[in-house]
């Protein structure tokens, strides 16, 4: 066929292609997100949540996001107009980038038969794609405090240095923890990562520390309860986002949600086997069911714990996640040589 | 002129012109987002060299905590009232320093054409992260171990520089 | 095919934009964002040079760069920090003196 041979041709569009799926992968997953954020968390407070729009209030996202885009656009007056509207696009961009090395499917690699070979997930088999998804990660403090500058209130600049302090606080345990599975993979490659969980016990077990780390890190990344504090609703609002409104805000809140789909992602792929799973199912639902299972025990927290404190907040980091990230990183060896069979070089 | 060459002349122009903002922006807030930009566009570069992994730890330490610190500075210290730069720019220090850089670029140029027929390989380089690590942990080994000592004292040095003294007023 | 020439060109004219902002910053922080460019040029120029050779220690250089950049930027905004305190300016026209 005329299209097939047109894509067969071009080597960026068929990447292209891929990235479109991706795409549409990850706006589903964050669409299923938002409804089980609602839907779960009313139960855990024994509410209902939607149930009006759509059967069981499952289109009560189309509705919020309608209302958001027609909303007025406004800018404040004081705000650095470049800088101020081009924050909510630029963080919806740097979500999405993560979630291009994450591998969802081997099946994709059959679209391109000369360059990569079956068993690729296209974007994800290169070498240092977890070095690109902690890059990403890496990048969202300064987008909040530009953010919170540029919206030109004292309340949000204060706001955007709490949330910044907060990512750049936790990024070391994130960091260290994933070091840790480095070490017991022996690559940097997502991909073979996943392969070396094929042959062994999924590493949530073999590194049961490092998934604790990682899952306390990535709740502050992602400024989830219990660190949502820049958004205490007392204190400042919403914390560096409060300037945000209308569409803005609707990119904002999707970007919130990407990062969640990444981080739990990355949780499913680094612990729990990413897309490995009995055969009849594939392996695109192997990786969305842990993704979204995952997902679900970030809502599950932040329905049961309350808000910590700022000062409680960097305390827990620095003092002692820093510390255990360290120590854990150094008794990783370890355990690779136990359950594993080798050291950290051999 | 293939893909590359126009890849390459796209980030070059960005980034010089970037750097130019840095240096010549009114507002210092604009000046530190032109430089985020800059050495974005660097990090874009490093990939299209064929080395992602120097890219992504350009991106992360210069882009992940760089750049935080200096917004940080940023915005914790007393801004001028922005007069205008470019009346600033024009003053003659600034005009001859202006010419001094200007001779310097031309007069490099000039003893670079020299390597005017080489070419960059075009595979990139092999540079996956684990032959980065062998040649850091054997040939550059007292190096690395140099700069954990001296990245170590200049957090602790910094921290300590800025801390509240017993007694302080402000 | 990029030309060895065109990207170290372009490291040099990133220097000069670098040491014409420390030159004239009268702001101590866009200074210190000007030596940021200045080290970033270096870098730029090591990588170019491993592409050409295909010699990791180029890489290794680089490495070793963006970590010094960034003890001392860390230090650098320290630095300008105490001078907002004691002088309650970061012009650098204005702290002419030494105190004390």
């Amino acid at each position: 066929m005329g299209l097939i041979a047109f894509l067969e041709s071009s080597l960026v569009l068929r990447l292209l292609l891929v990235a479109a799926g991706v795409f549409i992968v990850a706006s589903i997953g964050a669409l299923i997100e938002i409804y089980i954020e609602r839907k779960f968390w009313a139960r855990i407070m024994s509410r209902l949540g939607p149930t009006e729009v759509g059967r069981y209030g499952t289109l009560q996202l189309f509705a919020d996001a309608i209302k958001f885009v027609g909303k007025e656009d406004f800018t404040p007056v004081a705000a650095d107009v470049p800088v101020y509207t081009l924050v909510p696009a630029l963080s919806v961009a740097f979500s999405f980038v993560p979630l291009l090395v994450i591998p969802f499917d081997y099946t994709v690699a059959s679209l391109f038969p000369q360059r990569f070979s079956p068993g690729d997930f296209v974007f994800s088999n290169f070498d240092p794609s977890l070095l690109v998804l902690l890059a990403f990660f890496a990048l969202q403090p300064v987008l909040v405090l530009l953010g919170g500058w540029a919206s030109g209130s004292k309340y949000t600049l204060i706001g955007g240095f709490r949330s910044a302090a907060q990512m750049i606080s936790y990024e070391i345990p994130l960091v260290l923890s994933l070091l840790s599975v480095v070490v017991l993979t022996r690559t940097l490659n997502l991909q073979e990562m996943i392969a070396v969980q094929s042959n062994s016990l999924p590493f949530v077990l073999l590194d049961f520390p490092a998934f604790l780390l990682f899952l306390v890190a990535i709740l502050a990344e992602l400024e989830r309860t219990p660190f949502d504090l820049t958004e205490a609703d007392e204190e400042l609002v919403s914390g560096w986002i409060t300037e945000y409104g209308g569409t803005k805000f609707l990119l904002l809140y999707l970007a919130s949600y990407l990062k969640a789909f990444a981080g739990a992602a990355i949780l499913a792929t680094l612990f729990f086997g990413g897309w490995l799973g009995p055969s009849p199912v594939p392996p695109l639902a192997w990786f969305f069911l842990k993704t979204i299972v995952i997902f679900t025990l970030f809502v599950w927290i932040r329905a049961s714990y309350a808000r910590v404190r700022v000062d409680q907040m960097l305390n827990l980091g620095w003092k002692y996640l820093v510390p255990l990230s360290v120590l854990w990183l150094l008794l990783t060896p370890f355990a690779a040589s136990v359950f594993l069979g080798h050291g950290v070089l051999g | 002129m293939d893909l590359t060459q126009i890849t390459f002349y796209a980030i070059a122009i960005l980034a010089s012109v970037s750097a130019l903002g840095v240096v010549a922006s009114k507002d210092i807030v604009r000046a530190a987002s032109f430089l985020i930009v800059a050495l974005s566009m660097i990090a874009a570069l490093f990939a299209l060299l064929g080395s992602l992994f120097l890219s992504m730890v350009q991106l992360m330490i210069y882009g992940g905590a760089v750049i935080v610190v200096i917004l940080f500075g940023v915005m914790l210290t007393r801004r001028e009232e922005p007069k205008s730069r470019i009346r600033q720019l024009t003053r003659s220090e600034n005009l001859a320093y202006l010419g001094f850089s200007v001779l310097l670029v031309l007069t490099l140029a000039f003893l670079e054409y020299r390597i005017g027929g080489l070419y960059l390989r075009p595979e990139g380089i092999p540079a996956d992260s684990q032959a980065i690590g062998i040649v850091m942990y054997s040939q550059y080994r007292g190096v690395v171990i140099a700069l954990a000592g001296l990245v170590a004292t200049a957090g602790v040095g910094s921290i300590y520089l800025v801390k509240r003294k017993r007694g302080d007023s402000s | 095919m990029i030309s060895l020439f065109q990207v170290v060109l372009f490291s040099t004219v990133l220097f000069a934009i670098g040491l014409y902002g420390v030159l004239t910053s009268r702001n101590a922080v866009r200074m210190l964002m000007s030596i940021e460019i200045l080290l970033n040029s270096a870098n730029v120029n090591f990588a170019a040079y491993a592409a050409y050779t295909g010699l990791l220690q180029g890489i290794v250089a680089a490495i070793i760069g963006i970590a010094v950049a960034a003890a001392e930027s860390s230090i650098g905004i320290a630095v300008i920090l105490l001078l907002d305190k004691n002088f309650r300016t970061v012009d650098l026209d204005k702290i002419k003196e030494l105190k004390g």
